[in-house]
Order: C-alpha cells, then sequence, then structure tokens
C-alpha cells in the first residue's frame, strides 16, 4: 500500500501510476522546509506540521488509504425491510481514512467523511462506532471516488422482516484489497438470520483476483461477536 | 543486659562462624538481584496482558513473598534457628500490634480494596469531596492527583468507610444539562432543538439516544434535563461545544432562558404598579 517518496522541496504525492491511490494526488501536496514537514491541501491550507530530525538522514513519507478505526452502523434514510425468506444481495461504499506516515510513524489520519460517533453494547461495556448515513447500493455497483466496495449478503429465514437499519460494518475486522480493474474491495459479509431468529454474521474474502492493500485491524472476539448480534436484533426489531 | 543479650544469640545461632555469616550475605545478595530479575521478566513478558493496577499488585507480591523467602533462606544458611526467631516474632508481634493498630487496619483494607477493586490505576475517583486521577494503590494509602496538580494521599481505611464516586468506570457517560425555558415556549419544539443539537455534535454519541425530561415547573420557568451520551474522553470537548451551541441555538430559535424573577401585581396583571412622586418636605 505504501507510496514511498523523498521531499526535497514543495511536492506533489505521485503515486507513478493508474491506482486507487490518485484520490490522495489530487487532494494533498507536501513541503519540507527548515526541517519542518507540511502536509497541505491542494489550495495552500496546511493541515498539520511535523518536525523532521535534521540528523536522521533520508526520511521517507508514505500515504495509505484504511478503513475506519471503528465499525460503521448503517443507518439509510429509507427504511428497508427485508421480507421473511428471502435473500438479498447489495453493496456499501464505505468511506476511507488518509493515513500520512513519515519514517513508519502515523504523523497524520485524515478523514474526508465526518461521520458521528455511536455505541455498540450497554453502557458497560460496548465498542465505539460511526453512524454511516448510506443507502445501499445495488449489487455490481462499484465507486471509484476513493470509497471501498463491501459486499453483503442478508439471508432472513425468520419468521418476521428484517430491518436494514443498526447493520453494522465489520470493518474492524475487514481486509482492504484493490482488484485487477483498480477497484477498491473489502472483504464480503454475510448475515444469516435463522428461523429461531438468531442471527450470524461471517466474513469471507472475495472471489475475484485482488492484492491486500491494507490488513484487518484486529480479531473478533466472542464477547464482541454476542454484543453485535444482540444490537443488530435489537435495532431491528425495533424499527 | 548486654550478658543477656549475647547469651540469648549464641543460643540461637549454633554456628556463630564468620564464614557462615558471610556466606548467608553472600545469599541474600543474590537472591535479592534473582528477585529483580523476576519481576523485571515477569513484567516485561507477562504483565504486560493485564491492567496496571493488576500489574502493580502481582508485582509487589512477588517482592514481598521473594524477600521473605530469601531471608529466610540467607538465615538458614547463617545457621539461625528459625524456631527461636519465630518464638521471639510472636511475643514481638503482640506488641507491635498494639502499637501499629492504624497501619494494620490500613493494610487489611488495602487487601480488600485490592479483591473488591473499585478502581484501578488511572481512573478519575471522588472520595471525600477530593477529585483525582489515581497514581498508585499501596498497603496503607491511595496516592491521588488532583486536576489541578496536586498530590492526594488518602489512607485505605478512609476509601473504604466513605463512599468512592469511580468517574471513568465504564466506557460511555452522560452529561446531563439542567435546563429551564420560559412558560411560553413550545416543549415539543425545545425537544426538537435539542436532540437537534446533540445530532450535530461530534463527540455526543448516537446511540443510546439522548434524554430528554419535563423536570417541574418551577418559579421561573419549566425546569428540563437533557442528557447527552458520549465518550468518557471527550468530557470536556462535549460540555464546551455542547454548552455554546445550546446557546447558540436558543437564541437563534428565540427560546427563552429565564433567570429568576418575582411579578408583583396589585389586583390586576394588565395595569402597572401605581407609583407616586411624594415632593420632598423644606423646612
Amino acid at each position: 500500500m505504501k507510496e514511498l517518496l523523498t521531499i526535497t522541496s514543495e511536492t506533489d504525492i505521485n503515486t507513478g501510476k493508474i491506482t486507487p491511490l490518485r484520490i490522495l494526488e489530487t487532494r494533498y501536496k507536501l513541503l519540507v522546509k527548515d526541517n519542518i514537514l507540511r502536509i497541505m491541501e491542494k489550495t495552500g491550507n496546511v493541515l498539520t506540521e511535523v518536525m523532521i530530525q535534521p540528523s536522521s538522514g533520508k526520511n521517507i513519507f508514505s500515504v495509505s488509504l484504511s478503513l475506519p478505526d471503528s465499525f460503521l452502523v448503517l443507518s439509510q434514510i429509507r427504511d428497508i425491510k427485508i421480507l421473511p425468506g428471502s435473500t438479498v444481495h447489495f453493496a456499501i461504499n464505505v468511506p476511507l481514512w488518509h493515513i500520512f506516515r513519515l519514517n513508519d510513524t502515523v504523523v497524520d489520519e485524515r478523514r474526508p467523511l465526518e461521520m458521528s460517533k455511536t455505541w455498540v453494547g450497554d453502557p458497560v461495556s460496548g465498542d465505539p462506532a460511526y453512524t454511516l448515513i448510506a443507502e445501499p447500493l445495488p449489487a455490481g455497483v462499484k465507486s471509484r471516488d476513493g470509497k471501498a466496495y463491501t459486499d453483503m449478503t442478508i439471508t432472513n429465514n425468520s419468521k418476521k422482516n428484517f430491518n436494514l437499519k443498526g447493520v453494522i460494518i465489520y470493518t474492524q475486522f475487514m481486509n482492504l484489497y484493490e482488484n485487477e480493474a483498480g477497484v477498491l474491495i473489502t472483504d464480503r459479509q454475510h448475515v444469516t438470520v435463522s428461523h429461531a431468529e438468531k442471527i450470524t454474521v461471517k466474513l469471507s474474502a472475495p472471489q475475484e483476483k485482488k492484492k491486500l492493500l491494507f490488513p484487518k485491524r484486529q480479531q473478533i472476539t466472542k464477547d464482541q461477536l454476542s454484543r453485535f448480534t444482540a444490537f443488530l436484533k435489537k435495532a431491528s426489531e425495533a424499527t | 543486659m548486654l550478658n543477656e543479650l549475647r547469651d540469648f544469640f549464641s543460643s540461637i545461632i549454633t554456628n556463630p562462624g564468620l564464614y557462615s555469616i558471610i556466606k548467608g550475605i553472600i545469599v541474600f545478595v543474590a537472591g535479592m538481584l534473582i528477585l529483580k530479575v523476576i519481576v523485571y521478566l515477569f513484567s516485561k513478558r507477562l504483565f504486560s496482558k493485564y491492567s496496571p493496577q493488576s500489574e502493580h499488585v502481582m508485582k509487589k507480591l512477588i517482592f514481598y513473598t521473594g524477600i521473605i523467602i530469601v531471608m529466610l533462606f540467607s538465615m538458614q544458611v547463617m545457621g539461625i534457628k528459625m524456631s527461636a526467631i519465630l518464638g521471639a516474632a510472636g511475643i514481638a508481634g503482640i506488641a507491635i500490634g498494639f502499637a501499629a493498630q492504624t497501619s494494620v487496619s490500613n493494610i487489611i483494607s488495602g487487601f480488600f480494596l485490592l479483591s473488591e477493586k473499585p478502581f484501578e490505576i488511572n481512573d478519575l475517583i471522588k472520595v471525600d469531596g477530593q477529585l483525582g486521577i489515581v497514581l498508585s494503590i499501596d498497603l496503607l494509602s491511595v496516592k491521588l492527583r488532583t486536576l489541578d496538580n496536586l498530590f492526594i494521599r488518602i489512607p485505605n481505611e478512609t476509601i473504604l468507610k466513605t463512599n468512592v464516586l469511580n468517574i471513568t468506570k465504564f466506557p460511555i457517560r452522560r452529561m446531563n444539562f439542567d435546563l429551564s425555558v420560559a412558560y411560553k415556549e413550545d416543549l415539543e419544539k425545545v425537544r426538537n432543538t435539542l436532540f437537534d443539537i446533540a445530532a450535530q455534535n461530534p463527540y455526543c454519541l448516537d446511540q443510546p439516544e439522548p434524554y430528554f425530561l419535563i423536570r417541574d415547573f418551577k418559579d421561573s420557568g419549566i425546569s428540563i434535563l437533557f442528557g447527552a451520551w458520549f465518550d468518557k474522553n471527550d468530557y470536556t470537548e462535549l460540555k464546551n461545544t455542547m454548552m455554546t451551541e445550546i446557546l447558540e441555538r436558543f437564541k437563534r430559535e428565540n427560546i427563552e432562558i429565564p433567570f429568576p424573577h418575582i411579578s408583583v401585581y396589585t389586583g390586576s396583571a394588565t395595569q402597572p404598579f401605581p407609583f407616586v412622586e411624594i415632593p420632598k418636605k423644606t423646612d
């Protein structure tokens, strides 16, 4: 994922090829002056300044895209219900963070899309998350605007409607890939609601050819899994 | 007196040779070094998985148990009879027990605190009116650093006897805003405005949802409680932004926050209070 470059003066970020990373080229530029690295927007607005040790020799700067650092709770505008006995396939465009590193130390993390914070669990124990307001897209529609494509399948084997509102996208446990067409994709997510209304969630790698860009941030624990399914059930029942 | 002491020590030391004493000292020094290495290795490899509090307790437990073992072993190498030492310790124990009642009480309270775990190191707690971050939980006392950087030492016994408020125990908290709006206001509009302010605030959590309660009809206005949930680390940011936003938004929406006042009428609310100027008397 890392595109490395050595900066000696004001420079544009140049990834050197057609890649999803081009989104970074169009947004940012860099400047080193008086041992200070400035990360700027194209407009010249300085986002952050980092002191560089003069004696450290060659400094390597890298930029990368990553999935958000917390889970995303889907909060679409329309109420979409999945009828009993049906299976739906759809896609969600997931926003990506822009991570800047200097000699492997993260110096800045930009979030192009501001999402409000939320909580999965109860007030005593739970996990932080973001609310993602997004409409589900038909499966196969892949975005190239710096977002990642998450393929989702939901099978409702219960006797009740299942509401998409409150579905969690497990970005923490997903890998980020680039496929052969230069599209950013994540692991696929399968949600199954059993006859007895038990919810199971599985993540699997996409079947198409791809290369890993950013590995999953953490492994899911049993405790988290039970919390997430309880939250999902509650959210679906509430609507 | 000296002779008696000499007799006492000669009776408990069967091998008073200098060689044995030196051997004992070497064993003690080597034992202490090994103990320090053991504690270091445990803290590097094993304790890193636990909370700072558990690490602190386990380190102390290993260290003090180790010291006792090293001391007993060195004394054995010196040829000191343990039975005589233990006998003397029993008599001394009674005397020391009376003299150190407070300390012993604090130590026992310390053990209760460690097992009950009402708070851990780095928690923000309020004890006896004192608010501070827990620096350490020791055998005799708990050390706090107040938010304005003062040091407080609270005996364990005090903590066990008083109410302890642990502010950072749970990952999220609810911040309550006690508001008052004028009687003329539309309460549904007030509610919607407050929920909208919370939804726009980046530090306010979407779930659990904010809490809204019409509390009371007060003298000057209607008392309202509005509670917004937040990550415990975002206290200052949420407080400042919400207070500013509530004030600004209420101004924009023409929602009046009344101040305490009393209206005085003389029979009719529409008639002004009669006021008559009395001319100053001149002699």
